[in-house]
């Protein structure tokens, strides 16, 4: 058999071509996946970077993905005015990088206790680990003078309907969000941030979390039994609504996001009591697959204009009054990166658990407040009782290693 | 069913049938033609061998053959699991599709020395036997059979239904046989070349859009990436069931949602194959004669060259194979005839049984429910429940008696989901209720193999019954009377509240704190037995029982009004003449509850009794037992105990309906009640109730266990009168 130069090369040339084509096609769409990984659930990452544009634990890694394990820690600023703030920042930083990055604690010698717990063994793995900080509208009053650069959109979080505030959850002058693979990993953060920052601030309130992965399959589930975050905005979408880029906004702010925490107790003895029918027409999705009341699987997209009155997905059903999938709505959407808690006994011997609810977006009036405010009274309502949390700004990202947090604020 | 669905599989049909049928009608006309000279020429002895029945066998071997591939298909991956499913359809579909290419690609180089190689297998058939003729149409036919088969299967799990492209399938396949025959007999003309080329256009269209559904099949199942790279998504806009989404997503197989690989791989074989067909076409078309109606009969394949000996070089073994199968025609179609069906019958006997049996999927539409279920075993089992009615709808699964065993109480348009019921020796309806449409029902199935009575074993942690029972429907006329029962009971505990209300006013004008506190205690207790439980009576229940927290502003907010905010006041020291208004306040809107008490908003509902039943003390537990509620009075066990009488008094209106539906039910509820009440009552200390922190742990417990314990009994109420809604 011949083949011509010219056939082969054209052979050639067509095969490659069709290769590049079926590989490109085949590599984007694993990506495009791996950014959604909605089926797949969280992927263990060994590190994350600490510096950045935007801080790490928004969208890096992203919610689908988010690690096994969190801490949620509010704080109240003791540092004596704004040059005791600022080095409580620069220390913050320093801690931060070192963890997220992980490496061998200095050796202080036999004059003084060692520098580090070892609760992670001589040498501190980053194990997915990412410090993510915010502040609270309180660090804007007047002790540190920063009142005139407060983030336009940050308030003080108000008590909704049905809201269960004690005050002993709320608010805070700073916030961290810690998420990691493993349990101990968060705790030898916290311990360690708090070690090095004692002069500077004090731990208000604090509460762990935690992940579950998919069952079996698709997003994972809350304590209610319910597929929770599978209409969560994902790839560059989430970016749009997540950070901060009004030009109204201070200049330092810009590449933060508002953060919006709220300690959600789930009542899950008295759910457990409730028939399955009631439990669907209340999220307004199926409870074994995930999909909406109008559809057959999880990421199937409800139909409401088919159904104006809501005989199949309730109108005051979750899903439908949070998002109902409207051009006028599609701005109110919000980034949730949820945890579930376990936090003992309750005063009448139910099992103290629920939903540390956060989210991150651009404004918090337009699209947190907005579709709260939709969901006030939603039939949910009986059986959650918000008890804590609050309004926050996480900080636009430690841009490299001259930088610090809240740098260009305290400047 | 809908003609864009039958489209694909009718062109099919036709044109896979009009290739077996050429093929049949060749050898046809080559043996007449074959016996002709044999008898003018020889004695007679061979020409007997030589009939038009070993090719009928051959046929009908290959339509065996086809027959047990389709049964084999659909019965083996209804076993599968629904990743399985997928995965196979998928490798199936990317299969049919490179068969279909070749075969277009095939015919158009075939076409022109087709005649005259089915002339040489005939001639090589008369030399070696008529079995070798057996097997020639066997394969000819066979073939094609079984791409059709292929082709028909993943259309129609493309489609996601099987009627439409049966049908098609069918008139194209009867529509050859007809223009075969037709053509046999040369009583029509029809340039066959010039119809393979035209259809071939339309079946690689057709191909394009099976091989996107393949991919996408194959990306369900994670076998390929880029299952969420959506290239578009037109669901939003593209209403299910509409005629032009059928007839685009019909005929091509297109849908309206497509990945990245979907539409680069069809736009790839569209446009590859479609040039690469003209091209050849344009470079075989002037030195290949179509074949023509003339060439099919005897006197066109007499015109034909010489007889070509089998392209496909046989091998020896194939030769010696040949002569053996030669002499023994019926053997040999025997053999093709049965072989097929038995390895069909052994491959699906050979499946596990027992999974076809646990997820059963049946179907409902507009006229009929359920009309796919024929059999069941006992025991737990789930149907998935295919909704191609275009409505949405509830779907029951009931026992003889009419009672609900399983049910779907909303399932949308064209969507399908799961229904798990547990069966035991009986007979079983499924029955659907789709929007306003009359109601219909599947026939009934006879379940058998199990015990002979549903499950009757207790257990310690639910004493009323471990196993499924099934449930008598119940209606609003039924829950009615109850209700009235219920009204009556709450008028006159509102009555009992508006006099406490005026006993508290008294007692503020007379700057009285302590009898003011005893009688906020009686009105408190009065409005507990009213069972306003879980905002049940709207913002009208929240005035007079509202409690500070998530309002801005909280105790101090002219929003927190009613009892509590009494009870603020007087155990926060507030002044008499301050809660006089106050008192004023609740006691209009106690008058106002009064007069709207047998409204829907309130109490006149019928369906909202049932859950009354538990959630009245479902609302003691989680606002009175937790403290959270409590604004100074500490009267968590007083009011619960104030709950418990109501909640009495609501089982007692519902014991007969409960009774008729899970006798015993209510006296293993009212026992647990029993228990709470002592348990409630050890709390007190001389007559006077303690609050939540002074009693003690051991008190605490008590209570918590048994007011737990009767929540759990008490929560099947909803379920066992539930109102099905409207749709």
């Amino acid at each position: 058999m011949t083949v011509s130069r010219r056939n082969f090369i054209k052979g050639t040339a067509s095969g490659a071509a069709a290769t590049a084509l079926a590989g490109g096609v085949l590599i984007g769409g694993a990506r495009a996946d791996g950014e959604t990984a909605k089926s797949t659930g969280p992927v263990t990452h060994y590190s994350y970077p600490f510096h950045g544009t935007y801080q790490s634990g928004v969208l890096t890694p992203p919610p689908a993905e988010k690690q096994h394990y969190a801490c949620v820690a509010a704080f109240d600023c003791t540092a004596a005015n704004k040059a005791e703030l600022a080095l409580l920042m620069y220390e913050l930083t320093n801690r931060a990088w070192f963890l997220t990055t992980g490496g061998t604690p200095p050796d202080l010698g036999v004059g003084q206790p060692p520098s580090d717990s070892d609760v992670l063994g001589p040498t501190v793995p980053a194990d997915g680990l990412t410090v993510t900080l915010s502040v609270g509208s309180s660090l804007f009053d007047d002790r540190y003078g920063l009142a005139n650069r407060m983030p336009l959109k940050l308030t003080q979080m108000p008590p909704f309907p049905n809201d269960f505030l004690e005050p002993a959850w709320l608010h805070g002058d700073l916030l961290l969000q810690l998420c990691a693979n493993h349990p101990d990993t968060v705790h030898h953060a916290i311990r360690d941030i708090t070690k090095h920052t004692r002069s500077g601030m004090q731990l208000r309130w604090k509460i762990d979390g935690y992940g579950s992965p998919p069952r079996p399959s698709g997003t994972a589930r809350n304590l209610m039994g319910f597929k929770d975050g599978t209409a969560n905005p994902t790839g560059t979408l989430a970016g749009d609504l997540v950070w901060v880029n009004d030009p109204a906004e201070p200049a330092w702010a810009q590449g933060g996001a508002y953060q919006v925490v709220r300690l959600i107790r789930m009542l899950v003895e008295f759910w457990d009591r409730v028939s399955i029918n009631e439990q669907q027409n209340m999220f307004g999705r199926r409870r074994d697959s995930g999909a909406p009341l109008d559809g057959t699987s999880e990421f199937d997209i409800p139909n409401y204009a088919a159904d104006p009155h809501g005989y199949v997905i309730p109108l005051d059903s979750h899903i439908r009054l949070a998002n109902p999938r409207t051009k006028a709505t599609a701005g109110q959407r919000i980034i949730r990166r949820s945890y579930n808690y376990d936090l003992g006994v309750d005063e009448n011997g139910n099992l103290q658990a629920g939903h540390i609810f956060i989210a991150y977006q651009q404004d918090i009036q337009r699209q947190f407040e907005t579709v709260q405010k939709r969901l006030i009274n939603e039939p949910l309502v009986d059986y959650v009782q918000p008890f804590g949390g609050g309004y926050f700004f996480a900080l636009p990202g430690v841009r490299n290693v001259n930088d610090w947090y809240a740098q260009d604020l305290l400047a | 069913m809908t003609w864009p669905d039958i489209f694909p599989n009718l062109l099919i049909g036709l044109r896979e049938g009009l290739e077996a049928g050429l093929v049949v009608s060749i050898l046809l006309a080559a043996v007449r033609k074959a016996a002709g000279g044999l008898q003018d020429g020889a004695p007679g002895g061979r020409a007997s061998r030589i009939s038009a029945a070993p090719i009928w066998l051959g046929v009908l071997a290959a339509v065996m053959l086809s027959g047990s591939f389709a049964a084999v298909l659909t019965f083996s991956t209804d076993a599968l699991s629904s990743r399985a499913q997928e995965a196979v359809g998928g490798l199936l579909s990317v299969f049919a599709v490179a068969l279909v290419t070749a075969m277009i690609f095939w015919m158009r180089r075939a076409a022109a020395g087709m005649t005259a190689h089915l002339r040489g297998e005939v001639a090589r058939a008369t030399a070696i036997g008529a079995g070798a003729l057996t097997i020639t149409a066997f394969l000819a036919v066979g073939r094609e059979g079984l791409e059709t088969t292929l082709f028909l299967w993943t259309t129609a799990r493309a489609s996601g239904q099987t009627a439409g492209p049966l049908v098609g399938a069918a008139a194209g396949l009867a529509a050859a046989v007809v223009l075969c025959w037709l053509l046999y007999r040369r009583a029509v003309k029809l340039n066959v070349g010039a119809f393979f080329n035209r259809t071939a256009l339309a079946l690689i269209v057709i191909a394009a859009g099976v091989l996107a559904y393949g991919l996408g099949e194959l990306q369900d199942a994670s076998f390929l990436s880029g299952q969420r790279w959506i290239a578009f998504d037109l669901t939003a806009h593209a209403q299910p069931g509409s005629w032009w989404v059928s007839l685009i997503t019909g005929i091509t197989d297109l849908s309206p949602k497509m990945t990245v690989l979907q539409v680069v791989a069809w736009i790839a074989y569209a446009g590859v194959v479609i040039p690469a067909f003209v091209k050849a076409g344009r470079s075989i078309a002037p030195d290949a004669a179509p074949i023509s109606a003339g060439s099919l009969t005897a006197g066109g394949l007499a015109a034909g060259g010489p007889a070509a000996p089998g392209s496909r070089a046989a091998t020896g073994i194939a030769r010696r194979w040949d002569r053996l199968a030669g002499r023994r025609p019926w053997a040999v179609a025997g053999v093709l005839v049965v072989i097929p069906a038995l390895a069909a019958c052994a491959t699906i006997a050979a499946l596990p049984a027992a999974s076809s049996a646990s997820v059963t999927t049946v179907t409902v539409t507009r006229t009929a429910c359920a009309p796919d279920w024929t059999s069941a075993a006992a025991g737990t089992q789930t149907f998935t429940v295919d909704n191609s009615s275009g409505l949405p709808g509830e779907i029951n699964l009931d026992d003889t008696s009419g009672d609900i065993v399983a049910e779907i109480e909303t399932i949308g348009p064209a969507t399908s989901a799961q229904l798990t019921a547990t069966l035991s020796n009986g007979t079983y309806v499924f029955k659907c209720f789709m929007g306003a449409l009359p109601a219909t029902a599947s026939q009934p199935v006879q379940v058998t193999g199990g015990s002979s009575s549903a499950a009757t074993s207790r257990s310690a942690s639910s004493p009323v019954s471990s196993g499924p029972i099934a449930v008598k429907p119940v209606t609003v006329a039924e829950l009615s009377g109850p209700d009235k029962e219920y009204e009556a009971y709450a008028a006159g505990q509102l009555t009992q509240l508006a006099q406490a209300v005026t006993r508290i006013q008294a007692d503020l004008r007379g700057s009285d704190v302590a009898a003011a506190k005893a009688d906020w205690l009686t009105a408190q207790l009065d409005w507990e037995r009213v069972g306003a439980s879980y905002d049940s009576f709207g913002n009208l229940g929240l005035a007079v029982d509202g409690l500070p927290d998530g309002i801005p502003g909280g105790v101090n907010s002219n929003d927190f009004t009613g009892l509590h905010r009494l009870e603020y006041g007087l155990w926060h020291g507030q002044s008499a003449a301050s809660l006089l208004p106050v008192a004023a306040t609740l006691a209009s809107d106690v008058a106002i509850v009064q007069r709207k008490l047998t409204s829907d908003d309130l109490a006149g509902d019928p369906t909202n009794l049932p859950i009354r039943a538990h959630e009245i003390l479902e609302d003691a537990l989680r606002d009175h037992l937790s403290g959270i509620d409590d604004q100074g009075g500490g009267a968590a066990y007083a009011e619960t105990y104030a709950d418990l009488q109501v909640t009495e008094a609501v089982l007692g209106y519902l014991t007969p309906l409960l009774n008729a539906r899970q006798p015993g039910m209510p006296a293993i509820a009212g026992g647990q009640l029993a228990i709470l009440k002592q348990a409630l009552l050890a709390t007190q200390v001389n007559g006077q109730w303690e609050s939540l922190t002074t009693a003690s742990i051991s008190a605490r417990e008590q209570v918590d266990s048994a007011i737990g314990a009767a929540l759990e009994t008490l929560s099947a109420v909803p379920d066992l009168l539930e109102v099905p809604p409207t749709h």
